[in-house]
């Protein structure tokens, strides 16, 4: 038996307290978690949780394990940490952006890393949340992390705003004239976004932000811009994208009527860190692909 | 960290905000308690207004201020608020206590500036020093702080200040958003003030009723309050509030048993003026901690 994988499943069940919502978090059926934690028990020899028709609920032996399950889980996730800073030591820096920068800027930022900090510097990409743990954890040395966001004790440099534009299904009708589109005539559509785990400060900001120029959208997740093309291809919602080349047959661009949506990117990095010539650096690249007159100070 | 400040901080990090927390039984037998960074300096904004109430009591109980005593205030000399005599246009004469009533039951900034220049820095932290709060420190007061904002944000006013606070488009450093440059306390020392206060030790037995009176009045129904709606529950606090910091420190009483102490420090990743999620973190955060201290164990 995997006693990591087991401690994983009775965690999800324990914060989620339902077999259905832990499975579909953990991105596995129902039938596998119910029998991975009768195996966790059986192997543990004591049962953990109490099941009734409503739900799961911990019993007195689950609420005692249950933070023993989270230190391991946590050892477990700083040894994978510290095992890839081993992997990784090759690499002079590690940079870290949000999915949602373009792939031209991330290669901006990239080779502003390489010719500043010299040697290799290796890329990732992952959400704002993961990319403020792994540097707050010394993982990564720096991060392009999407503004507002919780960032800790982090350091972080100025707001640096992409223009967006939407993406819109072509049959519907605020697409059918080529004008920019009011937010508010986008009734009816979901909005294709990254989920709220990956930032809740900037995911609840924009949703806020509809919400004020007249449109309730529920969100539809999507996690990437690939991912956000799809569903608006498939005319289940619209999307905003900082990426001007990206669109697809099915799929019209338009600008925003009104205010702006931007994009807003920050780089963040460590208190400790000895000088700030790379975050210098990247922010200069990245004001450079934002262009002139995007770039607040 | 244990189960309770498991699902605190899940609740801060819900609402975009980091926190931080201390919640304690008042009276009963062993002292229960539960933090999340209850040791760590926290930039106080209008909870300062809480030193500066028992400081005055201080004052009338050693007869060096007559709270019946009438006292003038011009609007060319008020502190900017939003409340109380700071949105007055003519001059009003009032008692001591009543100025000191309005600083706490709507957070009146131009009453608590009068209050601050009648009682002085000083005797404030003597004050601090003679509870054994070490750790808490007023600098200055409201308009002190409002000047900081103006000059951080490059405006001309504190309304032009604020509105630059607000906006997502920039991000500049705030001092007054920095423990080591403002008014400063911990959570804990401030669970400790209203502990004293509660128990008769922050002044005399008449003085701390005052203030637990004046700290009953307060209004405000959507930070802590907003825990713990139901019929049989008192509230009393003092909430502050400046850009993107949202805290509120109180007592919490239900009928029939201990009341709990508890402060609640956030500093949200949002800039936005109003932010009805953080408010309300700060009560399900103090509902979450004062559940756990209740809990059947009187």
């Amino acid at each position: 038996m995997d006693l990591l994988r087991h401690l994983e499943f009775f965690v999800a069940i324990a914060e989620e307290e339902h077999f259905g919502r832990a499975a579909g978090r953990l991105g596995i059926a129902q039938p596998p978690l119910s029998q991975g934690l009768q195996r966790l028990e059986r192997s543990l020899g004591v049962v953990l949780v109490e099941r009734s028709p409503r739900g799961v609920r911990l019993n007195a032996a689950g609420r005692d394990l249950l933070p023993r399950a989270r230190a391991l889980l946590q050892d477990a996730e700083d040894l994978r940490r510290v095992a890839a800073t081993h992997g990784a030591a090759a690499a002079s820096l590690r940079v870290g952006t949000v999915p949602q920068l373009t792939a031209r800027a991330a290669t901006a930022v990239a080779t502003a890393c390489q010719s500043e900090a010299g040697g290799l510097v290796e890329m990732t990409t992952a959400s704002t949340t993961e990319l403020v743990d792994a540097v707050t954890a010394g993982q990564l040395d720096l991060a392009v992390v999407i503004h507002p966001a919780l960032l800790g004790a982090l350091r972080s440099g100025p707001v640096v705003r992409f223009e967006t534009a939407l993406l819109v299904p072509a049959a519907h009708p605020a697409a059918r004239s080529g004008e920019p589109v009011a937010i508010r005539s986008l009734r009816g559509l979901r909005m294709a976004i990254p989920p709220r785990s990956h930032g809740t400060a900037a995911h609840d900001l924009l949703l806020d932000t509809l919400d004020q120029r007249g449109l309730v959208a529920p969100a539809l997740s999507a996690p990437d811009d690939r991912a956000a093309l799809v569903l608006v291809a498939t005319g289940r919602a619209f999307a905003l994208t900082a990426d001007p080349d990206l669109t697809a047959p099915g799929v019209q661009r338009r600008a925003v009527a009104g205010d702006p949506l931007p994009l807003r990117l920050r780089v963040v990095w460590r208190k400790e860190a000895a000088d700030t010539a790379v975050p210098d650096a990247v922010l200069s690249a990245l004001r450079d692909e934002a262009g002139d007159g995007a770039v607040a100070s | 960290m244990n189960e309770r400040e498991h699902e605190i901080r899940q609740a801060f990090a819900d609402a975009g905000v980091r926190g931080w927390l201390h919640a304690t039984a008042l009276g009963g037998s062993r002292t229960r308690e539960i933090g999340l960074g209850p040791d760590e300096p926290v930039v106080m904004a209008s909870v300062y207004k809480l030193p500066l109430l028992v400081a005055f009591c201080r004052e009338v109980d050693a007869g060096t201020v007559d709270p019946r005593e009438g006292v003038t205030i011009v609007p060319a000399e008020r502190t900017a608020g939003s409340t109380g005599l700071s949105v007055l246009r003519d001059p009003v004469t009032m008692s001591w206590r009543d100025v000191v009533c309005l600083m706490i039951a709507v957070s009146d900034n131009a009453a608590a500036d009068v209050v601050l220049e009648r009682i002085g820095l000083d005797r404030l932290h003597e004050t601090m020093t003679h509870l054994g709060l070490t750790r808490t420190q007023v600098r200055g007061g409201m308009a002190e702080v409002h000047r900081t904002l103006v000059a951080d944000t490059a405006t001309a006013d504190t309304a032009a200040a604020f509105q630059a606070l607000a906006s997502h488009d920039v991000a500049p450093e705030i001092r007054a958003y920095d423990p080591g440059y403002g008014s400063v306390t911990t959570p804990r020392e401030m669970t400790g003030l209203l502990a004293a206060i509660w128990s008769d030790r922050a002044a005399s037995p008449e003085q701390c009723r005052f203030a637990r009176e004046v700290l009953h009045s307060q209004i405000w129904p959507h930070r802590l309050r907003s825990g713990f709606p139901h019929d049989g529950v008192r509230v009393a606090g003092k909430t502050g509030s400046l850009g993107a910091l949202r805290n509120e420190v109180g007592v919490v009483h239900f009928e029939g048993e201990h009341p709990v102490a508890v402060a609640v420090f956030t500093h949200a990743a949002r800039a936005d003026a109003a932010l009805p999620r953080a408010d309300a973190a700060i009560g399900q955060a103090a509902r979450l901690a004062v559940t756990d201290l209740r809990s059947g164990r009187l």
